[in-house]
């Protein structure tokens, strides 16, 4: 029901532009279907292959044969930025999966069983949100991948689970809570006392109450994660050099900024930019939708 | 319950909070796949050497025994020694954790007038085109990755207008004149009255710290709004109104006072995250602070030295959040009472 | 004679599914030393009432037109800060909920001291001894001016509201539901109070509620509103034992008595969806004697009698 009306609202915020977060969140989504498109449509997009070397001359500055010029080793920007979109996308889906599927349900479990079990969850939760998150991806991401020669997508993989081990308390919390509130209703108390199991109660009962402020969650997740991942591949955690990707691109063409050479730079960070800010725009939209206090406007 | 068993119980509590940090860090890096050793002094050498390495640093222990020992070590101020340099690292430690401090401190004086005035003109103005532009700019800076921003600091006033520095942090010629006092090389030169020395520190801070500053009052104006519309929509500030008090004492008084608590909570979580060296902009800037001291650290492997940073960070955390906490209590009587 | 004095009073809400008439079209007068009961259900536009006279409106609602003549001036007119003097030192208005509306980093003497200087300009410790004064003169012990909201009961909390109003002496008092949160023994306390704030200092009120027997209690006169509308108005007498209109019929008829066996009585439908409010009579899709002009037409609001107001087509014929 709940989740109804959020889609209900949801359709409703497209077909007209009224506020700003209906702005922000049709931009939001914009940005992050085009990102989407880019990513399954890359080798369709991209000019040229991306790791293949001089393409053309090293350093050709922006120009219509190479959109964002080229790098050192005489490589495609463009192409790159283009196919870069892959990996951030992958990251940010898996590790948005991994902190979904344990996040929730640990909340869920947490909060309707109380007790010990929820005291001892909670404190862990808690300090793992306090603590630094790029640090603690850092630390993760480096006693996943102990170096050496590992497969791309097994590198991907385990930063994502980095990532996502670092968002899993946001999840938590928040449903956690909605499970603590939503356990006190009468239709709760009812279904325990015609005698429902806890199992279907929570499934059936509370689940769905918890569908909402998961959402702005979920977003906000996939923002972090793309920025989290760039961050770890800028600081040569990860992905390796040759891999087209954001984080390592930008990390690569800092080094010749002082050559005057700012494209190879510039382009991939910006699509980083603006990969977090379409999430970002969408879950800042959306918490706000969502938001009771809205309603309390009404008479 | 009165303010002082409040912090008392508080102060009881935090040791506590600084063990689960600890064992998290040490389990994690420890239980997940991958033999340390054996990555960080290189897969040739021969395997009585590693096994030699490993009985010298106590790593051949079984790994609950491991655990007291670092446990026990770190109450003596022990961080053990690097695995690769096979040395006490405890000094440069101490002194990158010093440079951060200095750049958090920087950062937090960009970060908070900022932020402050972001978060409130977005709820004091609610729905005006001047709102939307600072709710634009929060969720901007959230999203910005703070390493490109730097980058592009560093073109736009470094190369192309070439009036600041593109590195950050002291420079080793004023770090290494200067008589050390506090270890705090900004203030060291203040206090020994070399102000060259001070204005080169200043100069060297303040990219880096404008970078990081901008990016921070981002997240703090976000939550400073979101706070400051909650209590705005509150009763009892329908109810000031109604009692014809002026508009100031009800923003001052009524609803900043009250919007407080979540925004000191979120400049204490920052605070702790600048305190232990932002990693990405002390990358950028090259600043030798514990940030690129753990990057470092991780890019060889030197695990120990991962592991010390790493439990440096989760102390300063429990620490602030100690003392966010201490505030909290000052702030609202229904925690002192 | 008339303190105040509303015409034709209409208040909209600009909500995200449309705009709402909370008010439309309200007039009556507030007498001196009087207490008036404004009587509706939930969504009725009674708070909104109390709010649109102080002119305290949430953002998204504000007054379309009409006038609220306030001691001879018109509220509507006047400027924000003038308006500003008015609000607690002319006209105060205590909340539903006490446990929400105090500030609770504030000290309940500071509540009402800063009410004090800031009104009547008295040095700190004036109002500090003024304060401790009115919050003693409606039974808060003294020992307790120094504690903190969260520290009182909530009939606690709502003597300091009227302690804040007891100390500014204004001339009118709008108690929205004061005592709708309290339970029953304190509820007879606070009306007590508030009586005895009337007879102390002739201070007319405003008394805003959903319960037809509180206000058989305190007030003088009786306003029934329904969706935005005056339905009717009278002495409590006129409203109880001549009552004119279906609505009022009907939420007497829903007053549990002691002693009485049948089942409790309550008005048949709901109350109309405020965005789109049904035409003619606002009542008429639950009046059980609604007829094809109250479909169509809206009944103005006619005397007919010495001071009994109604708005329904079977009265004016």
């Amino acid at each position: 029901m709940e989740s109804l009306i959020f889609f209900k609202n949801f359709f409703k915020a497209f077909s007209k532009v009224r506020s700003l977060e209906e702005k922000m969140l049709r931009i939001g989504l914009v940005l992050a279907t085009a990102l989407i498109l880019i990513a399954v449509l890359a080798p369709y997009i991209a000019p040229y292959n991306p790791i293949e070397m001089y393409i053309g001359a090293p350093y050709t500055p922006p120009c219509p044969q190479h959109l964002f010029g080229t790098d050192s080793m005489g490589r495609d920007v463009f192409s790159r930025v283009i196919y870069g979109t892959r990996s951030a996308l992958m990251v940010a889906v898996i590790s948005a999966a991994f902190a979904f599927a344990i996040g929730i349900p640990l909340g869920l479990i947490s909060g309707y069983v109380g007790g010990v079990f929820d005291r001892v969850v909670t404190l862990i939760m808690d300090a793992l949100y306090a603590f630094p998150s790029l640090v603690m991806a850092l630390a993760i991401a480096v006693a996943l991948n102990p170096g050496g020669s590992a497969s791309v997508f097994s590198i991907i993989l385990n930063t994502a689970i980095a990532i996502s081990v670092v968002y899993i308390p946001s999840y938590f919390r928040v449903i956690r809570a909605t499970t603590l509130s939503v356990k006190e209703n009468l239709y709760v108390e009812a279904a325990k006392a015609i005698g429902a199991p806890p199992f279907k109660i929570v499934l059936k009962y509370i689940a769905p109450n918890a569908v909402n402020p998961a959402i702005p969650i979920i977003c906000m997740n996939f923002a972090d994660a793309i920025l989290t991942a760039a961050g770890l591949s800028f600081l040569g955690i990860g992905l390796p050099p040759f891999y087209p990707d954001w984080g390592v691109d930008v990390s690569k063409g800092w080094k010749d900024i002082p050559n005057g050479v700012w494209w190879t730079s510039f382009f991939p960070g910006l699509m980083i930019f603006l990969a977090t800010l379409a999430f970002m725009l969408i879950s800042d939209a959306l918490v706000e939708y969502l938001n009771p206090r809205k309603e309390r406007l009404r008479p | 319950m009165s303010l002082k068993k409040f912090i008392l119980t508080r102060l009881f509590l935090t040791p506590f909070m600084v063990l689960i940090l600890l064992t998290l860090v040490f389990f994690i890096l420890r239980i997940l796949p991958g033999d340390p050793v054996r990555v960080a002094v290189g897969p040739k050498l021969p395997p009585e050497y590693v096994k030699k390495i490993c009985h010298e640093l106590g790593l051949d222990k079984p790994i609950i025994v491991q655990y007291f020992d670092y446990l026990w070590s770190l109450l003596h101020g022990d961080f053990g020694k690097s695995l690769i340099t096979r040395r006490s690292f405890a000094n440069e430690l101490i002194d990158r954790f010093k440079a951060s401090v200095e750049l958090a401190i920087a950062s937090i004086i960009v970060a908070i007038p900022l932020g402050l005035f972001i978060g409130d003109v977005s709820a004091k103005y609610e729905g005006s085109p001047l709102a939307h532009l600072a709710r634009l700019f929060t969720v901007a800076t959230y999203s910005i990755p703070v390493f490109w921003l730097g980058i592009i600091f560093q073109v736009v006033f470094g190369i192309w207008l070439g009036i600041l520095p593109i590195t950050g942090g002291p420079p080793p010629m004023v770090k290494y004149s200067v008589r050390a006092i506090t270890g705090f090389t900004t203030l060291d030169c203040l206090l020994n009255g070399d102000f060259i020395g001070f204005a080169e520190c200043i100069r060297h801070l303040i990219l880096p710290a404008v970078t990081l500053g901008v990016v921070i009052s981002g997240i703090i104006g976000k939550v400073s709004r979101n706070a400051l519309v909650e209590v705005m929509h509150l009763d009892y500030v329908t109810a000031a109104k109604a009692r014809g008090l002026p508009e100031k004492i009800i923003h001052d008084k009524y609803i900043f006072r009250n919007a407080l608590i979540p925004i000191i909570t979120i400049i204490g979580l920052q605070l702790a995250l600048l305190l232990g060296g932002a990693i990405l902009t002390e990358t950028t800037f090259d600043y030798p602070g514990l940030g690129t001291y753990l990057k470092d650290a991780v890019l060889s492997r030197d695990y120990t030295v991962v592991q010390a940073a790493v439990t440096l960070y989760a102390i300063m955390v429990a620490v602030i959040s100690f003392i966010v906490d201490i505030i909290y209590a000052f702030l609202d009587p229904r925690i002192r009472y | 004679m008339t303190l105040l004095e509303v015409k034709n009073l209409k208040v909209e809400f600009v909500t995200v599914s449309g705009s709402v008439k909370a008010l439309d079209g309200v007039s009556f007068t507030v007498n001196r030393g009087e207490v008036v009961g404004v009587v509706g259900e939930s969504g009725s536009g009674k708070t909104t009432l109390g709010l649109a006279i102080l002119k305290i409106l949430p953002l998204n609602g504000r007054i379309v037109s009409g006038e609220i003549i306030f001691d001879g001036r018109d509220l509507v007119k006047l400027s924000e800060e003038d308006m500003t003097k008015v609000r607690g030192k002319e006209i105060s208005m205590i909340f539903q909920d006490p446990m929400t509306s105090l500030n609770p980093t504030m000290r309940i003497v500071d509540h009402v001291a800063e009410a004090l200087i800031v009104h009547y300009r008295l040095s700190k410790e004036e109002a500090q001894s003024k304060a401790i004064e009115a919050l003693t003169a409606v039974g808060i012990p003294e020992n307790r001016v120094l504690d903190y909201p969260h520290q009182l009961s909530g009939g606690m909390r709502q003597r300091v509201m009227i302690a804040i109003s007891y100390a500014l002496k204004p001339k009118l008092l709008i108690a929205d539901e004061p005592t709708t949160a309290l339970d029953v023994i304190v509820q007879d306390q606070i009306l007590d109070l508030l009586k005895e704030l009337r007879n102390r200092q002739k201070t007319s009120i405003l008394f805003i509620t959903h319960d037809l027997s509180v206000v058989a209690d305190i007030a003088d006169r009786v306003i029934i509103m329904y969706a935005g509308k005056i339905m009717e108005i009278g002495s409590v007498e006129q409203i109880y034992y001549s009552t004119l209109h279906p609505y009022t019929q009907g939420l007497l008829k829903s007053i549990p008595k002691i002693g009485s066996n049948s089942d409790l009585y309550t008005i048949p439908g709901n109350p109309p969806d405020m965005l789109n409010p049904p035409p003619g009579c606002r009542f008429h899709p639950r009046c059980p004697f609604a007829e094809e002009k109250c479909r169509k037409e809206n009944p103005p609001l006619v005397e007919v009698s010495e001071g009994h107001y109604v708005a329904c087509w079977r009265c004016v014929k």
